[in-house]
């Protein structure tokens, strides 16, 4: 698990590479301001940030499916005395997991 | 006077990082066009955020004040809804976006409040993204409101580790 400042290091090295970068501002191309482009590195390091430490939640969000699908296997399991939702939402737990 | 007035009116012909489309000078709502925006890296990021005039200039607003809400429908599976606060952008359709031939984004936003310098400035939201994971388009509805009580004059879409190619993106004024 990478810290936030090891994140910051891997962003400000992307974008050093990355440059020149430009902005279209009223169809003039301009290159990155200091400003900008010490924007853009915090910007990439707080999405690697985000990606690392929240990206499961949304994974997990889209895994669990619909939730009248999820509903169905719950019926289902109570007339067959099954186990398909509970066994659903373990594999999408165990597939993304909460970063430790 | 036109009903809908093109205020300003921009093409991507090469590759920048940012497009800025500032132009809101008045308290009238206005509408906010992209069509045809493709990226050169893909399942990467395109993100909205408002600008301000700072010392004559129009500069992206970056604090963690951008609360937004979406509903994504798409083709491949449950439909999602988020629900964000206090963030420092919004990303196109909160997805992965593909930069293969035939992949690109349109939009259409509102915006209200942009001028009162008194209330917060918000937009609604319409996008199409092809998103580069399921390998179909998303559509998404919502909306986002920035939380500091400042005039704005424009929008600025930034692509998130991609440049922006392509692209044409047109602000107008709605009269009435």
């Amino acid at each position: 698990m990478a810290t936030k400042e090891e994140l910051t290091t891997e962003a400000t090295a992307e974008i050093e590479a990355a440059k020149p970068m430009y902005k279209l501002v009223n169809n003039e191309k301009l290159e990155y301001t200091d400003t900008d482009y010490a924007q853009a590195v915090t910007d990439l390091a707080n999405r690697k940030w985000n990606t690392q430490q929240f990206g499961y939640i949304e994974a997990r969000q889209e895994a669990y499916g619909f939730i009248g699908d999820q509903l169905d296997m719950q019926y289902k399991d109570i007339l067959n005395d099954t186990t398909t939702w509970k066994d659903h939402v373990a594999k999408v737990k165990a597939d993304n997991p909460k970063p430790e | 006077m036109e009903a809908i007035e093109q205020v300003k009116s921009t093409t991507v012909t090469s590759a920048v990082s940012s497009v800025i489309m500032d132009g809101v000078t008045t308290d009238h709502v206005y509408m906010l066009v992209g069509k045809g925006i493709t990226i050169n890296t893909d399942t990467a990021y395109l993100h909205t955020r408002f600008t301000k005039v700072v010392s004559g200039a129009s500069q992206p607003q970056t604090a963690a004040q951008y609360d937004f809400a979406n509903l994504i429908l798409k083709p491949d599976g449950a439909f999602e809804n988020f629900a964000y606060p206090s963030r420092t952008e919004m990303y196109f359709a909160n997805s992965p976006i593909g930069a293969s031939a035939g992949e690109s984004s349109s939009f259409v936003y509102y915006l209200f409040n942009f001028n009162n310098s008194s209330q917060y400035s918000y937009i609604t939201i319409e996008d199409n993204v092809f998103n580069s994971t399921s390998s179909t388009a998303h559509g998404s509805q919502g909306a986002m409101q920035y939380g500091v009580a400042e005039a704005h004059n424009g929008i600025v879409i930034t692509g998130d580790s991609t440049t922006i190619t392509g692209g044409t993106i047109t602000l107008y004024k709605i009269n009435n």
